[in-house]
């Protein structure tokens, strides 16, 4: 049993360091627009000002317009603030799915001790303990 | 939580393809400003 809760112990701890994980790559994707805003408007002000001395676009001044605005709507699309990234584990949720017996609440199944639960629940964190208290 | 963990890794692959779509087009916008003023030098 004490294998078993230490197993689960290590795979909710690697699962919770995966999370930390995708949020650190995604504070860096999120640098890197950023820092791809600034290149693309220090190149557009930078070639459009030498592009215009005369006050006309070619075809090649236009298509750098336009992927400028291209780059600047994909930039956009990964810097706005998307509702659905989930960081951080839901205790009320984690408790019900893991910890709490399906069947009643968690001292339903334990008896008046709290101690005789060797079937459910299948984690033994210290979460667990505390909520048999 | 694992299915926090997939659905985050949809929206980072999203985020991956955006990223290097961008970074394509700004490549794309550098060489298109450098025939600009090559033609108009010309």
């Amino acid at each position: 049993m004490a294998d078993l809760s230490s197993a689960y112990e290590l795979a909710y701890i690697e699962a919770r360091r995966a999370l930390e994980d995708q949020r650190a790559v995604v504070n860096e994707l999120r640098g890197r627009a950023g820092v791809l805003v600034a290149a693309a408007a220090i190149t557009t002000s930078f070639f459009g000002d030498a592009a215009l001395t005369d006050g006309r676009l070619g075809i090649a001044g236009w298509a750098a317009v336009a992927a400028f605005v291209l780059a600047g709507v994909r930039i956009l699309a990964i810097l706005w603030p998307l509702p659905g990234w989930t960081f951080a584990v839901d205790a009320r949720v984690y408790m019900q799915t893991y910890l709490e017996h399906p069947h009643g609440g968690p001292s339903s199944s334990s008896g008046s001790t709290g101690t005789s639960h060797s079937t459910w629940p299948p984690v033994s964190l210290g979460i667990a303990k505390a909520s048999r208290r | 939580m694992a299915s926090s963990f997939a659905r985050n890794r949809e929206g980072v692959a999203s985020l991956i393809r955006a990223l290097r779509a961008a970074t394509m087009l700004l490549v794309l916008e550098i060489v298109a400003w450098v025939i600009a003023l090559i033609t108009q030098g010309a």
